[in-house]
């Protein structure tokens, strides 16, 4: 979806919580996030980190200059494990 | 004029008349890992590249999301059950009541997104860099799609190229993808 969205002249910007997946699609710019399936932007709740990841993200966008550059964010999981068909997850999918 | 690389599908399609009848009864009975193990996953060798020319102050910004998400009463919710998935998208617009809006995704933990949209859609934080002046503008509409879906050549050719042609037309500068 994001190489044909850049490929059709739109700028696009990603993020990903599982780069094994992510890297062989060589999306043009992406964020790194430690974050469990299904919340990419932080626990439910926690508006300050949310918007700190939005915020980051969309500054990669404009700092990205590179086909495929991506940045690290530094955030991390700060609640309960995310309960998923009998696993307990803290980060990636 | 189209940049991308589609040298990849006809032996993507080829591959996945293949894929399917295998993968099918796997995917029915929820043995996921099983049925994509010999999924025929595309392999790229470029980048598509689009520059960013204008700074985020100036950018007209656009959402899309891949949690399934919906506008209850309103927008049809995705088809969670087809072992395929669903090829079709959603048009959430920027002043959309947060109240009004549901994921439908089997594959997510999709209590986490109802009690709190922004762990999937920051919108509304959106709308609050735009008051900041730290983006130019929230775009006009948002777009939601079912992150799970095999048909990876139906995307490419037929979905995501609706979805970017009503980026064009509202004059998006940078598309934010964000998966779940």
């Amino acid at each position: 979806m994001q190489r044909e969205i850049e490929a059709w002249g739109i700028p696009t910007m990603s993020l990903s919580n599982n780069p094994t997946r992510t890297e062989p699609v060589r999306p043009p710019r992406w964020a790194h996030v430690r974050f469990p399936r299904g919340s990419i932007f932080g626990e439910p709740g926690n508006a300050d980190k949310q918007r700190k990841v939005l915020r980051d993200t969309l500054e990669a966008a404009y700092a990205i200059t590179e086909p495929g550059g991506r940045v690290e964010l530094p955030y991390r999981w700060e609640a309960p494990p995310v309960q998923f068909r009998g696993r307990s997850i803290t980060e990636g999918s | 004029m189209l940049k991308a690389d589609r040298s990849w599908i006809p032996a993507f399609r080829a591959k996945y008349r293949e894929w399917w009848p295998q993968a099918e009864p796997l995917i029915r009975e929820h043995k996921y890992a099983d049925a994509f193990k010999t999924y025929p996953f595309p392999r790229f060798e470029a980048t598509p590249w689009t520059p960013l020319t204008k700074p985020l102050s100036r950018a007209t910004v656009a959402l899309l999301t891949t949690s399934g998400m919906y506008r209850k009463g309103t927008d049809m919710p995705f088809n969670g059950d087809h072992p395929e998935g669903d090829l079709g998208f959603r048009l959430i617009p920027g002043d959309v009541a947060r109240a009004s809006l549901d994921v439908l995704h089997p594959h997510i933990p999709q209590e986490v997104a109802r009690e709190d949209m922004n762990t999937v859609f920051p919108l509304w934080y959106l709308q609050e860099l735009e008051r900041e002046r730290f983006i130019g503008k929230v775009a006009g509409s948002h777009y939601s799609i079912l992150g799970y879906n095999t048909r990876a050549a139906d995307i490419a050719e037929h979905v995501a190229p609706a979805i970017a042609a009503l980026m064009k037309a509202e004059g998006v500068d940078l598309a934010l993808i964000a998966p779940v």
